[in-house]
């Protein structure tokens, strides 16, 4: 098993309530994606974000507002994944 | 009289590898004997004798030079000493990190996991800040050596648990993932225990006290 490097697109938030409510969301919708800690190169300080596929970005951002959830950026940014040998993610 | 006398020159080697060189002769000798080693600092010479004194051997110490002591460790009965506990043999090392004289040798970092929730005051929070704080875990350059997960934190390594994927990957890249088998029962859940490896409080123990750090979140 090894660890790659992965574009990721990160949904940040102005509350915490928010990333909450972002995530039941994407369950409810049935979205891919998961909650991470807001990472250093997105912004400083501590937080929850939405983690998911950079090609997830427009179905989400529609998702969201037609729920209302508030949100403050959404970038890009490379993060680790475990993946097998074979390029497959670990079951 | 020591009936077999091994020597190991382990100057120039950073703590612990002197303890655990050592640990491993003692073992080679299978019954009454010594092991001298050549070490090239004080601190293993502390080291040493702390070891070999905690398994009941008689330990001298002799300086040779300015950066050169042999220490002699002396069995009177063969010694039992496991592949772990020479592979966990650890040592103390005066002074903060990275200052001189500290240890080089890898740390074996151990996080235990002890609930479901990180902190308190609602529940539901920290059951999401255990959740960042298994992912961020995965994202670490140096990966702990061992996550135990005991009480509460049982629940995390089995079925359900939303730090279920990051605990397989952390056990797929090399992790000991170890949950408590007591807990599991007291539970009911050892039927779902889905990542890692049932344990006792022996080895709990056992990993606790021969971590280099133990990160409770």
């Amino acid at each position: 098993m090894a660890r790659v490097r992965v574009p990721s697109l990160v949904v940040t938030f102005p509350t915490t309530a928010a990333a909450m409510s972002c995530e039941e969301c994407c369950q409810r919708r049935g979205l891919g994606g998961r909650m991470i800690p807001v990472p250093g190169e997105v912004a400083a300080g501590c937080g929850l974000a939405w983690k998911t596929a950079p090609e997830a970005r427009d179905e989400l951002a529609a998702a969201l507002a037609a729920d209302g959830v508030p949100v403050e950026a959404m970038t890009i940014i490379e993060l680790l994944e475990f993946r097998c040998y074979e390029g497959t993610v670990p079951s | 009289m020591a009936n077999t006398v091994l020597t190991i020159d382990a100057r120039g080697e950073a703590c612990p590898i002197p303890v655990v060189r050592t640990l491993k002769a003692l073992a080679a000798l299978a019954g009454p004997g010594a092991v001298e080693t050549l070490v090239d600092n004080e601190i293993a010479v502390q080291n040493l004798t702390r070891m070999g004194e905690g398994k009941g051997c008689s330990v001298t110490s002799e300086r040779l030079g300015e950066k050169e002591w042999r220490v002699t460790v002396t069995t009177s009965v063969a010694l039992g000493v496991s592949e772990a506990e020479a592979e966990s043999a650890t040592c103390e090392v005066p002074g903060e990190p990275g200052a001189p004289g500290a240890s080089t040798a890898p740390r074996r970092v151990v996080v235990a996991i002890t609930s479901e929730c990180m902190g308190t005051g609602d529940d539901v929070l920290g059951r999401k800040l255990m959740g960042s704080f298994v992912y961020s875990l995965t994202q670490l350059d140096e990966l702990p050596v061992t996550v135990l997960l005991y009480n509460g934190g049982a629940h995390l390594s089995c079925e359900g648990s939303a730090a279920l994927d990051d605990l397989r990957g952390l056990a797929a890249s090399g992790v000991e993932v170890l949950t408590c088998g007591t807990c599991l029962d007291h539970y009911g859940i050892a039927d779902t225990l889905a990542v890692g490896e049932v344990t006792n409080m022996y080895v709990i123990a056992q990993r606790l006290t021969g971590a280099s750090l133990v990160v409770r979140p």
